[in-house]
């Protein structure tokens, strides 16, 4: 559909014209706002840690709640095999709701990650960029996930079960591999003790000491039957 | 062999594999061979309707949530500190605290971020929504979107047809837009725009009704009501 163009001309030359009622807000010369910086600076970051970490935090919520992360994780939960909580036995999405467990990296790791990359990279990143970054690494397979019960997913982030390297899904190594020079010493300790201890029957041990079942539970359903 | 060397060299055996494929293509599918559907990143087009009504609003949600668009809101209104509302013109945030919000005007953020996405399609770009509310957030830096300072009530009259506001009084090269998205705005958005373009020029009025927004008579100072007693001892 065209404009009639006389009708835009006549009121293109009233455009800016201000009324008694409204103060008009000023354009620059290259008719821009005036005293706008570029929206895409993330630079500031570098020098203040604490509005660091509220960045962090932002577009880790921004890619959380984005349709693309939300379309990815649901396409796996409902068209996959990662309906069952890895570390309850026969806990699965017909009973209880299954979650998928961003591990070994936490989204927020992800996105400190990809931020640190950027900053390092980039000058002028807007937002949109840094997330779209964090979701799509996600459709490239290079986020480790593992499928957990609610409860069992908050005693993963509490630090109180541990998780096997070898139930996660998702090529975090590559990950590794192309974000290596952005991770932190922390992350690369974290890492070694996890890929250390995965094997190991005595953390499966206290995950079982962790989740065991009371006695007389068992015993009413017993009786039960 | 350095540290993140080893990390990734690790030997970890899988307990068992996920029957799904990421598939490296450059809409980056993920893919299920049991499975009909799959799920892409980027898009092309749109199912239907609801899906792209659904589109829209989460790119809507993305940019108002952003970053970017509160500095852009915070800067406006940095502007327009002691600005009055557009219609009722002696109120004002500064000295009478009232609220003044920023009206998308003529052209809404729905209308904005609709046509972004119709302009994709229409040129067979692929996308996404992080693609589009940059987009959008890119034509409010370069002031392509028209704005206009509005108290509450008249922000609500103005959504609900109530009132009509000039198109001069709207700040903002949304002509460029107009131009720069013509063919790509839904075309009953475009002809309520060129509805306001013409009553714009022809100086129309606020409202139809002329004693709209005028003041009700309250019966302020009416003899009929008695005046308040003022009798203390009536109290005890």
């Amino acid at each position: 559909m065209k404009l009639p163009l006389e009708a835009m001309h006549e009121l293109r030359s009233n455009n800016d014209m201000p009324t008694e009622n409204f103060k008009a807000i000023k354009l620059d010369a290259n008719l821009k706002l005036e005293g706008f910086s570029d929206f895409s600076s993330i630079e500031y970051l570098n020098s203040d840690m604490k509005e660091k970490i509220k960045y962090i935090r932002y577009i880790e919520k921004m890619a959380r709640g984005s349709s693309e992360l939300r379309y990815y994780i649901d396409y796996l939960k409902e068209n996959t095999d990662m309906t069952r909580c890895c570390i309850l036995k026969g806990v699965d999405s017909e009973g209880a709701s299954i979650e998928l467990h961003h591990y070994p990296f936490t989204l927020f790791d992800i996105s400190r990650i990809v931020l640190d990359k950027a900053l390092l990279e980039e000058s002028d990143v807007s937002s949109f960029d840094l997330v779209m970054k964090i979701v799509e690494l996600h459709y490239r397979g290079l986020i480790g996930l593992v499928p957990l019960s609610n409860t069992v997913h908050e005693l993963a982030h509490a630090g109180k079960v541990a998780v096997s390297l070898c139930s996660v899904f998702g090529d975090w190594q590559g990950f590794v591999k192309e974000y290596a020079q952005f991770l932190s010493g922390e992350d690369i300790e974290n890492l070694k003790l996890l890929i250390k201890t995965s094997s190991t029957p005595a953390l499966e041990n206290e995950n079982r000491r962790k989740l065991k079942v009371l006695k007389r539970c068992i015993v009413l359903t017993n009786k039960g039957e | 062999m350095n540290d993140t060397d080893e990390i990734v060299n690790a030997k970890i055996s899988k307990e068992e594999s996920i029957n799904v494929d990421h598939k490296q293509d450059e809409n980056l599918r993920i893919d299920n061979k049991e499975c009909f559907f799959s799920e892409s990143f980027y898009r092309t087009t749109v199912f239907d309707n609801k899906d792209f009504y659904k589109l829209v609003k989460a790119c809507e949600r993305m940019i108002r949530q952003s970053e970017e668009y509160k500095t852009f809101i915070f800067k406006i209104n940095e502007i327009l500190e002691e600005t009055s509302c557009s219609v009722l013109g002696n109120i004002s945030s500064g000295e009478d605290a009232v609220t003044i919000e920023i009206d998308h005007y003529p052209f809404t953020l729905f209308d904005i971020c609709a046509s972004v996405i119709n302009k994709y399609i229409a040129e067979e770009k692929k996308f996404n929504s992080f693609m589009i509310a940059k987009e959008v957030m890119r034509l409010h830096f370069d002031m392509k979107v028209g704005v206009v300072p509005l108290s509450l009530t008249m922000h609500q009259l103005r959504h609900s047809g109530k009132i009509f506001i000039n198109l001069k009084q709207v700040t903002g090269k949304y002509l460029d837009f107009a131009k720069e998205y013509g063919e790509h705005i839904d075309p009953e958005t475009m002809t309520k725009f060129i509805k306001l373009l013409e009553m714009s020029r022809d100086n129309a009025p606020l409202s139809s009704d002329p004693e709209f927004l005028s003041i009700n008579h309250q019966g302020f100072y009416s003899a009929e009501l008695p005046p308040p007693s003022l009798n203390l001892e009536d109290r005890t």
